[in-house]
Parts: structure tokens; C-alpha cells; sequence
């Protein structure tokens, strides 16, 4: 993993709204960016090196009970911009990556989750689903 | 010549915020109208009932003979409402008891109703169905008293007594109320004169549409499949367990915003606990729709409507980007508070501020901030 990998984190419907949206313009809740409660402060993304945006869909679908509508991705780089330092664990299965937001305010991890929100929607759709 | 006769028969009082100011909203004229036609009716079944022998009512039965809104007094809206009489061969005035009595009979059944007993004691089932006409625009928390007088037996008509006297009235357990909807056009039929508007839950029910409506209507179906979303507003039928069976006829149709915030927490509403892979707890419906209405009623018109998202603790957040700007509003539903975040993602400089969504003057600060923000 380089400053150039994508991190690739799937989208809940929920945090899309209405669901026309177009490759171009699009609008998704920081919120995807935040970790919950049971992320233990580690926001799971997919290693870009290792699964293509579609190929972590695939993933995601198949091997839980999550929904995903789609993907879209920060750069490593972006994720070290922000302070965020990323984890490539590998673990529960190997491309698995974290970004971590542990030892931080709930203010903080809000206004870290928009950054990385900010830079992905620039990037666009990864893969719509 | 004749000589004039004016009975009081009814003295219903309209009670409820919207009826304050001591004027009846002309959307309730048509209850009076019902209320003619229902005592005339009535009269003539009293008269029958009494005179068995008889075939028909004499003739004139009702000639020279007017119901009238007579005046609307202060006290919430009471409504004086006379029968005038102008006697003549033809009316001759011993027929006044029957209308007397058809009156009585009426705010009984609708004492009856109010007290969960049965109306059919006091009308047949055939005149109760004239409620789908009286009372169809009481809102919950508005109800008309038959006996505004009384200390206790007031005859309320409420949307929960009318609901009775209406279910009383069919076999078929159907009664009619005001309906508001929000989805997508899916289907019309010009031939039948019905659409079908598809609910946000999937649901889907059909209704007769008019010349009047149709315009919004054929957009928001030319649309449906960039989800075009509708309002519409009209008269329901429903069966026994509240369930709307079709929509009768349309008032009104709005051609909505695709940022509708109504239409947004309607979704939301949808979400069962765990929505969130597992995790997520479902906002509460009731709150979710105080949220809705303070914001209709409180957010400025002139500024653009946020995205609105769940949070997985059972909250909403309201969402909005201008030019390099990132702003939330992170509301505690519970709580009705909220933290406002405006993050510069050029400097990622941040503030916070927190706003009570119960006090009119924070919205009035959140409306005075977004436009700030705009202008800059």
C-alpha cells in the first residue's frame, strides 16, 4: 500500500438519499466515514491494492449481512492529511483495512468523517451498484 | 300571506385551535350543507315512523321551509343554525315537531357514538352514512359539540365518534376521512378517470383523479421513473381496521421538492431496529414527525432544504454543503436540541453551536446563519 492506494468503504442505502443519483452529482452523509459503535474507533475500508471498488461490493454482499449501494474511496494520502492513520490489518480476511479513529473527540471524528467525505465525493461513485 | 316561524335546531360549537378566532373555515361549509340534508331526511323518517299508515310525506313537506346559518358567535366557533318556516297551506306548521325531532335524534346518535354505544338506537344505519359528509375535515385534536351547553353530554363529533357512526352505518365496515399522501404516481388510467400513487413503504392504492388535478398528476407519472414525487390531498375510504382502501376523490395535488423534508422522514420512519447492519436503532416515529413539523413551520422558505439522514443512536442529522462549506445540524430528537457544525473544508476551521429546536428564536438564528453562509 502506497499514498496513491484507494480505501474502498461500501455505502448503506440509508446514507444516500433518494436513489437517482447520477455518477456526477451525488450526496452521501459524512456519516459513512464515522465509525459506530461496534467499530471499536476502526472504520473498515477494503485495500484498493488488493480488490477493485466492485470487487469489494462483491465482497461485502457475499460474505455478510450488510447493504452496500455502492462504493466510493479515499486515498491513503488523504486519510494521512486528515491525521487518520491507516491499518493495513488484513484481518477478518486479507485486503482488509482500517482508518483509525481511536483517542479522539466525538468533534473531532465528525469533522474528520466530512474531510474524508469532502474528498471522496470529489472522486466520485467507485462503483454503483 | 304566511307567517314566519324560527326554530334554533342546532347551536354545534367548533372546538380547536383553528377555531379561535371565531370564524368557520369555509372548507366546512359543505358539513352544514350535509346537516340540511340529513334533517330533511330525518324529518321525513320521523313523520313515517309516527304515521305508519302513511305512503308518502304530505305534499309541501318541505316547501317554504329553509335551514339557514344563522350567525357564527364568539365562544371557540358556535354556529347558530335555524330552521325558518314560511307557513302556507301547503306547510302547515305541525309539521315543524318532525324536523324538532329529527334534530333530536341526531345529536343523540352522536352522544351515542361519542359514549361508544350504538348509534342505530336513536337512526337507521341508512342515515348515518351522511357522516362521510359531516366532520370529514375535523382535524385530531378538533371536535364539533352538539350540546355545547351541557356540563357533560356535550355530542361530540370528533374523528373518533364520526369513525363510529360511519362504521355503524355499513355492512360492509367502511367509512371515509381526509387523506394526505406522499409517493409517485406509478399508474393512470384516462378511460377509468383513477391514478395510482405509490407510497414510500411500497404500498400502492388507486384513486379517482378529476379535470382539476390531473395536470400535476400526469407529470409526477411522466416522471415516476426519476422518482417525481407528489402530494395529495383528498377523501379516503378505509376499512374497519384504518386501513386506506382508495382514495374517493382529490382536493389538492403539490408537485414537491426532491428535498422534501416530510417525504424524507417519511422514509426514515420506515426503519426497523438494526438497520444499520445489524446495528442501528430505529428513530422514534412520533418524534420523527414533531421534527417534520417544526421544520415546516419554522425553516425559511427562502433557503435550500438539507439532505436528512438517520444516525445509528436513533437521531436524524440534517445536511446541506455551499461552495466549500460543510454544515450539519445534528439533532437529539428526544431532547429536541441540536449541534450546528460549520466546517470550511478550504481552512478546516470548524464551530459548533447548539440550538434548541423547541425555541422559535434558535430557528430563527439557524435560518439567519444558512443565509449568511450563502451570501458569503
Amino acid at each position: 500500500m502506497d499514498e496513491n492506494t484507494l480505501l474502498h468503504r461500501q455505502v448503506h442505502p440509508a446514507f444516500v438519499q433518494g436513489d437517482s443519483v447520477s455518477e456526477q452529482v451525488f450526496q452521501i452523509t459524512s456519516q459513512v466515514f464515522k465509525p459506530t459503535e461496534k467499530d471499536n474507533g476502526l472504520l473498515s475500508v477494503y485495500n484498493g491494492d488488493k480488490f477493485s471498488a466492485q470487487d469489494s461490493h462483491e465482497h461485502f454482499v457475499n460474505t455478510t449481512e450488510g447493504k452496500s449501494i455502492g462504493v466510493v474511496s479515499v486515498s491513503q494520502f488523504e486519510c494521512t492529511n486528515a491525521t487518520l492513520k491507516v491499518i493495513e490489518d488484513n484481518d477478518p480476511f486479507d485486503g482488509h483495512s482500517s482508518i483509525d479513529f481511536n483517542d479522539l473527540s466525538q468533534k473531532q471524528i465528525s469533522k474528520k468523517a466530512k474531510i474524508l467525505k469532502s474528498k471522496a465525493m470529489i472522486r466520485g461513485w467507485q462503483y454503483l451498484h | 300571506m304566511g307567517t314566519n316561524h324560527k326554530i334554533d335546531i342546532y347551536t354545534p360549537r367548533f372546538v380547536g385551535k383553528r377555531f379561535d378566532d371565531h370564524a368557520l373555515p369555509l372548507e366546512l361549509m359543505d358539513d352544514i350543507a350535509a346537516l340540511q340534508d340529513l334533517t330533511i331526511e330525518l324529518a321525513k323518517w320521523v313523520y313515517f315512523e309516527e304515521n305508519p299508515t302513511r305512503k308518502r310525506v304530505p305534499r309541501g313537506f318541505t316547501d317554504g321551509m329553509e335551514i339557514k346559518l344563522e350567525a357564527v358567535e364568539p365562544g371557540s366557533t358556535l354556529l347558530k343554525i335555524a330552521l325558518f318556516v314560511v307557513s302556507s297551506n301547503l306547510f302547515p306548521t305541525e309539521n315543524i315537531q318532525y324536523f324538532e325531532k329529527a334534530s333530536e335524534k341526531l345529536i343523540n346518535a352522536i352522544q351515542s357514538a361519542e359514549d361508544n354505544e350504538d348509534a342505530t338506537e336513536h337512526l337507521p344505519e341508512v342515515y348515518l352514512s351522511y357522516f362521510n359528509r359531516i366532520g370529514k375535515k375535523l382535524n385530531p385534536d378538533e371536535s364539533i359539540e352538539f350540546k355545547p351547553f351541557e356540563a357533560t353530554k356535550k355530542a361530540r363529533l370528533t374523528k373518533k365518534s364520526r369513525k363510529r357512526l360511519l362504521l355503524a352505518a355499513t355492512r360492509n365496515k367502511e367509512y371515509t376521512d381526509e387523506v394526505e399522501l406522499r409517493g409517485f404516481v406509478s399508474e393512470m388510467d384516462k378511460s377509468k378517470k383513477t391514478f395510482q400513487i405509490q407510497l414510500f413503504n411500497g404500498n400502492k392504492v388507486t384513486g379517482n383523479f378529476s379535470k382539476q388535478n390531473i395536470e400535476n398528476l400526469q407529470l409526477a407519472f411522466n416522471e415516476y421513473e426519476s422518482k417525481r414525487l407528489i402530494k395529495i390531498q383528498g377523501i379516503g375510504k378505509y376499512n374497519n381496521s384504518d386501513k386506506l382502501e382508495f382514495i374517493e376523490s382529490v382536493d389538492g395535488t403539490e408537485i414537491l421538492d426532491e428535498l422534501d423534508v416530510t417525504s424524507r422522514i417519511e422514509i426514515i420512519s420506515l426503519l426497523k431496529d438494526g438497520w444499520l447492519n445489524g446495528e442501528g436503532i430505529a428513530p422514534q416515529k412520533n418524534l420523527l414527525k414533531w421534527f417534520a413539523n417544526s421544520f415546516e413551520h419554522n425553516f425559511s422558505p427562502d433557503l435550500p432544504l438539507p439532505n436528512i439522514y438517520p444516525t445509528p443512536d436513533g437521531n436524524i442529522q440534517a445536511e446541506w454543503v455551499f461552495e466549500n462549506q460543510d454544515i450539519s445540524l445534528l439533532i437529539d430528537l428526544e431532547a429536541k436540541t441540536s449541534t450546528l457544525s460549520l466546517l470550511n473544508l478550504s481552512t478546516e476551521t470548524d464551530v459548533d453551536y447548539t440550538l434548541n429546536l423547541n425555541d422559535i428564536s434558535d430557528w430563527e438564528s439557524l435560518n439567519k446563519e444558512l443565509k449568511n453562509l450563502i451570501a458569503a
